[in-house]
């Protein structure tokens, strides 16, 4: 039997495809998103404007550049309309979001991928959209980068087996996950091969569940297809609801069938969801944001989140959409399905928690590389998982010995340390104390006398970055009474960091 | 009149708590250098004088694997906690609470965790014992680092001395403090303990065990070390 093939269908500046009537091909058009250009035609293109522009900004580049607002359902309307064309011709058609689409392609159509790919676009053109691109692949991910590569109404295939060597070229904003893309910059990582390039088990360990999935993707391991008439790696359901809901419990209450629904497909297919993406639909603009899960979703977490980002959504709601982000096999989860009753009810009553507060108001808590207390401490908002900037098990040159303080304030308070002539202490270039030995400290309003300290310990932190590079020196403190304090002196300046009380 | 009915009714409660209470009491598991001193019961509530003594109360139930919270210490410092026994990993963090909603958040983590650690802003006697009650029937524990309308006990500490640092050398390395337990304005109990000692473990200090009962028999001191 052959590999499944896929293909994606890209039109690029979709949102501004909604005004095709509206407004002539030759008149500059954008198209804003919360003030900012979010697509923009090829004329506005030509006269300087970008993606990400302010609309001032825009304007002043090109003067008769016709502006509008984001039409969401419109477009969502408009590309569901277009693909009934494409429809007669294929199956199995998923909508990535409008103006992107994925489909598999005919293991034995007549002529090849090739042949299949311009039928499609013939479609798609018949169906009145002049610029759409076409990607080949083995999985949907490549076949979306290998679209964007592609000249209007040409096809880019990718070979068999070929998705490694496709994607290493490419640069790792591709992943299209900010934070991830950047601390994998920071780590000196470019471009995807060099991702690729790294064994399994060390990009779990460094990044988690999150960044394997990425690395599997890099490597060309995707899902097959399961031949369903959806994309496998996402289930999907949405629901609209007229007239738009401004009520974040209603909201909540009237997505119930919707969470349902979801849940009993994933329980069809035997798989578990970990990661969820939540999209709500306004008049004008999208919020969309992924989820994790330490477990996975029931119906009750899935509620809980729409409702949470709903609280902090500013328009009214005219429609849902839940996508899986990640799936894993009920069976890999069996041991805790079985063993964790307790979990589950801290799970819930945690839920409950953030329900009340805001899901930022709850984190679990991790110890990560780092030389000063705080920055050992790593916290992540309760339900998502972290991703530790800095190893716990490398060395730290300079970082404080053990015992660890148990007061770690997240912000160091303004202190102040003098000698026996009433001069703040400073620390010179090479180390050496400047206004002699410490004798009093001045902690929240109150002067302590100076028993015992130990220090100074130079850190050069960030030495590699010039513009960020501090000198800090830090010291431990006694006061007569016993408190002892951890204390850093930056330019003259002491702060109090750490209590170990 | 009235004060004699309302005398029945303090001393009918009192009998139903003598009834029921030693049953709704467990005994949990308690960090050896504590359990001399003080057996940690569920429903209990124990102030404690620094964050290190919260950490010390966790370490028992944590590391029999209890869930625990902390609520309202930003500070807290996971790493010391890590190191006294406390399983990090199954700690929920609530770090900010607005005061309006301090009773609902530990009402709501009171139904799922094992032990609370509260920084309390503010606290009513009625909705204290509204807590209390909640805890003794999901035999939960609840440490206080702060004010609390009524404790079964105070943890406190005293004459700590340091190791290891002197006037500008060395670093901090071992404390031996006092811990004390009070209930109500009397000291019931005081040991003499490492916290840590230079192996980061806490234990009894063996050469003061038993004989250290009465302040000024430890002459806090510092010595320096090459």
């Amino acid at each position: 039997m052959s590999a499944r093939r896929v293909a994606v269908l890209w039109c690029p500046d979709w949102p501004v495809m909604v005004y095709r009537d509206e407004v002539p091909n030759d008149v500059p058009l954008a198209v804003l998103a919360s003030g900012e250009v979010l697509a923009c035609s090829p004329a506005a293109r030509e006269q300087g404007v970008r993606r990400g522009m302010r609309r001032r900004d825009a304007q002043a580049r090109c003067p008769e550049l016709v502006v509008k607002e984001r039409k969401l359902l419109r477009e969502i309307e408009l590309f569901d309309h277009t693909l009934t064309t494409l429809a007669a011709h294929a199956v199995d058609i998923s909508v990535l979001r409008p103006g992107l689409c994925a489909l598999p392609v005919p293991s034995r159509f007549h002529g090849g991928e090739l042949a299949a790919a311009a039928v499609m676009l013939e479609a798609m053109v018949t169906a009145g959209v002049w610029d759409v691109r076409c990607g080949i692949a083995d999985g949907v991910f490549a076949a979306e980068q290998a679209a964007r590569l592609a000249g209007v109404q040409e096809v880019n295939i990718v070979p068999l087996a070929g998705s490694t060597e496709f994607l290493g070229p490419l640069p790792v904003e591709i992943f299209g996950d900010d934070d991830f893309t950047s601390l994998l910059k920071r780590l000196g990582l470019a471009y995807v091969s060099q991702f690729s390039a790294l064994a399994p088990a060390d990009v779990h360990t460094r990044f988690g569940a999150l960044g394997l999935g990425h690395h599997r993707v890099a490597n060309g391991i995707e899902r097959a297809w399961l031949g369903q008439s959806v994309n496998p790696h996402q289930i999907s359901r949405e629901v609209f609801f007229e007239p738009a809901l401004d009520n974040s419990e209603t909201l909540a209450f009237s997505s119930r069938a919707l969470v349902a629904d979801f849940v009993a497909e994933l329980v069809k297919r035997d798989v578990v969801c970990t990661a969820a993406t939540i999209e709500l639909i306004g008049e004008r603009d999208m919020g969309s944001r992924v989820w994790r899960h330490p477990r996975w979703f029931s119906q009750a977490d899935l509620t809980d989140r729409i409702r949470w980002q709903a609280r902090v959504w500013a328009e009214p709601v005219a429609g849902v959409r839940i996508l899986s982000e990640t799936l894993e096999s009920a069976g890999d989860q069996a041991d805790d399905l079985f063993g964790g009753g307790a979990e589950e009810a801290v799970e819930r009553g945690v839920a409950r928690v953030q329900s009340m507060i805001g899901p930022e108001g709850v984190e679990a808590q991790q110890v990560q590389g780092g030389r000063s207390p705080a920055e050992r401490r790593l916290a992540s908002v309760w339900g998502e998982r972290a991703v530790a900037e800095r190893r716990a098990d490398a060395p730290w040159p300079a970082s404080i010995p053990a015992p660890a303080p148990a007061t770690v304030f997240r912000e160091p308070h303004a202190a102040k340390v003098v000698g026996a002539e009433g001069h703040v202490v400073a620390v010179n270039d090479r180390g050496g104390l400047l206004g002699g030995a410490p004798e009093r400290v001045l902690i929240d309003q109150q002067w302590h006398a100076v028993a015992a300290w130990a220090g100074p310990w130079p850190v050069d932190e960030r030495w590699w970055d010039e513009a960020n590079a501090r000198r800090v020196a830090r010291f431990q403190v006694v006061g007569v009474d016993g408190s002892a304090w951890l204390m850093s002196v930056d330019n003259g300046q002491w702060w109090l960091e750490a209590v170990y009380d | 009149m009235s004060s004699s009915v309302s005398a029945v009714i303090a001393d009918l409660k009192a009998q139903v708590q003598r009834m029921e209470g030693p049953a709704a009491r467990w005994p949990m598991p308690t960090h050896p250098v504590l359990s001399s001193l003080l057996q940690l019961r569920s429903g209990g509530v124990y102030q404690v004088a620094s964050p290190s003594l919260a950490m010390l109360l966790m370490a028992g139930p944590s590391s029999a694997g209890a869930w625990c919270a902390v609520v309202g210490i930003p500070q807290f410092g996971i790493e010391a906690a890590r190191a006294i026994g406390v399983r990090t990993e199954r700690v929920v963090y609530v770090p900010e609470v607005q005061t309006d909603e301090l009773f609902n958040v530990v009402a709501a983590l009171i139904e799922v965790v094992d032990v609370v650690v509260l920084a309390p802003t503010r606290v009513t006697p009625t909705q204290a014992a509204r807590l209390v009650a909640r805890m003794r029937e999901k035999h939960c524990l609840l440490a206080t680092w702060g004010a609390w309308p009524s404790a079964d006990a105070r943890l406190d500490w005293s004459h700590i001395e340091w190791r290891g640092v002197g006037l500008g050398h060395g670093n901090l390395q071992a404390r031996r403090v006092t811990l004390e337990v009070h209930r109500g304005d009397r000291r019931t109990g005081a040991k003499r303990v490492w916290f840590p000692d230079v192996n980061l473990v806490v234990r009894e200090d063996e050469q003061h065990s038993g004989s250290h009962t009465g302040e000024g028999a430890v002459v806090p001191r510092l010595r320096s070390v090459p």
